[in-house]
């Protein structure tokens, strides 16, 4: 079976987290420091490398991210809505809870 | 030295760098895009070389660790 590059990195980057996840884990329960630092350096190593695998797929479109929704209203050119009424009456989108009428 | 707690995290991890470095040299042979064909080697060398420190850690504490492939 064929992979392609993005099921590769795909996989790739689930492997790094969970592992990073296990060493997190681990140093949390470590008793002894030299085990602790150790399984801290390591987990460094693990987290710069998936930060290196997400870079790749992110460069090429392979780890798709929204932006923040932040609520606050859209212009009205992206909704349509002309003013408080809107096309859906006065709880339409981009109307404030309790329906009062603001001029954006 | 170590506790029993400390001593299964290390063999679980253990387990999981070694099937990430076999699955990474498994893909390298997949590939022909020379950036995945770095991040692959780079994942391979670097389980190699927790494996091997982990596998220390477990030997320091009278353990024996997992064999090398």
């Amino acid at each position: 079976m064929q992979f392609s590059d993005r099921d590769i990195l795909t996989d790739l980057i689930t492997g790094t987290k969970m592992i990073s996840t296990g060493y997190h884990t681990a140093v949390l329960e470590a008793a002894n420091d030299r085990i602790r630092n150790t399984l801290i350096h390591i987990n460094n190593e693990e987290l710069n490398a998936q930060k290196q695998i997400f870079d790749l797929m992110h460069s090429r479109g392979w780890y798709p991210l929204d932006p923040l929704y932040t609520g606050a209203p859209m212009g009205a050119e992206a909704t349509g809505i002309r003013g408080p009424e809107g096309p859906m009456g006065r709880m339409g989108p981009g109307m404030p809870p309790g329906g009062e009428v603001r001029n954006w | 030295r170590m506790t029993e707690m400390e001593k299964l995290h290390i063999m679980e991890q253990l387990k999981a760098e070694e099937l990430c470095a076999r699955k990474s040299q498994f893909y390298l042979n997949q590939t022909r895009d020379p950036a995945v064909q770095s991040l692959l080697q780079q994942c391979v060398d670097k389980g190699q070389r927790h494996i091997s420190t982990l596998n220390n850690l477990l030997q320091d504490a009278g353990l024996s660790g997992m064999a090398q492939h």
